[in-house]
């Protein structure tokens, strides 16, 4: 039986499973079907729960500087 | 209230940064560009980020404010940048993110924004394993430069057609989202010259794919969410926005 060529389009996510960012199911993907495709990033934070700490890190500093420039901006009497 | 409004932020920033699936989203992915386009995109970026170095020294001196603004939309881009929504569109379930851009963009100016995403960018790249070194230059070309300017320009034309503040900032986020994923379709699409594959075709296929699988819905999100900045940011301090030439007077009523 003859092959169909199946479009990429109906195979996102349902390969991957639910909740797959899209740089896997659309970018990675597509990366690959081009010849080109991702490898580890240089400093490889995604070991274990060393990803999870990184952007709580993250978001812990990010959310005091958020914070802190907003109460300068909007709250704090000239 | 300052406080609560703090206190607010970090929770907020805690509860949707703590992912692990946060690593999966827009951005181009290391290795994924060959050597002639990264040097392509990092000489294309490269001269937005500095005029954007140069903008930032001359309006910190003209507006107090600039430099607190700067840091809380540099923040705000990082951490919108990284941060997985997940959406049920018509092709099932999927987590991608927004891009903050045309907020940016809109408040601090297209060449700051270009700044502010390129730092953002380059910290995820270093410490969060989102994005790449190597592909810094293509990201920044379509988020920082495309991302930037499409909502600058969607801001100001919605401003020429008298659109009120909030349907201004929904048209910023909403254009700068797309462009910046249509930013990113033609940098994967480029991959096909020389290999037999038609440039146009893969771009648009590609681009067609974001938009079924989250990108048509979280534009709107996106839209929704700068044109809400806007107006918290007009009922709040006005000031700023006649400082940064968004509105003409602020003693006359602006339609919100």
């Amino acid at each position: 039986m003859e092959k169909k060529n199946i479009p990429v389009i109906t195979q996102t996510n349902n390969e991957e499973g639910a909740w797959t960012g899209i740089d896997v199911s659309v970018v990675g993907k597509y990366a690959e079907k081009y010849g080109h495709p991702p490898r580890d990033p240089y400093i490889n934070t995604d070991q274990g729960d060393l990803l999870l700490f990184v952007f709580t890190a993250a978001g812990v500093i990010g959310g005091f500087v958020i914070g802190f420039n907003v109460r300068k901006i909007f709250y704090e009497k000239e | 209230m300052s406080r609560t409004v703090t206190v607010f932020a970090i929770i907020f920033f805690l509860l949707f940064i703590s992912s692990e699936n946060a690593v999966y989203a827009m951005h181009i992915t290391e290795g994924i560009l060959p050597p002639k386009w990264v040097i392509t995109w990092f000489a294309v970026a490269m001269p937005f980020v500095g005029i954007g170095i140069y903008h930032i020294k001359r309006k910190k001196r003209q507006m107090p404010v600039y430099l607190p603004l700067v840091g809380t939309l540099g923040a705000a881009v990082f951490v919108f940048s990284c941060f997985p929504i997940p959406v049920i569109a018509l092709n099932g379930m999927a987590t991608s993110h927004p891009c903050g851009t045309g907020m940016s963009a809109v408040l601090l100016g297209p060449f700051v924004s270009v700044l502010v995403a390129a730092i953002a960018l380059l910290i995820q790249a270093l410490f969060l394993a989102h994005g790449g070194l190597t592909t810094l230059g293509g990201n920044i070309f379509s988020m920082g430069i495309l991302g930037s300017f499409s909502g600058y320009f969607a801001f100001k034309i919605a401003q020429r057609c008298r659109l009120s503040l909030f349907w201004c900032g929904f048209l910023a986020g909403m254009v700068s989202d797309l462009f910046t994923y249509l930013g990113t379709s033609i940098e994967l699409g480029l991959l096909v010259i020389g290999k037999g594959g038609s440039f146009i075709k893969a771009t648009a296929e590609i681009f067609g794919v974001f938009m079924m699988t989250s990108q048509g819905v979280l534009c709107i999100v996106e839209g929704i969410v700068v044109g809400f900045i806007l107006v918290f940011v007009y009922k709040r301090k006005p000031g700023i926005l006649l400082h940064l030439g968004l509105i003409k007077d602020d003693t006359k009523p602006v339609q919100v």
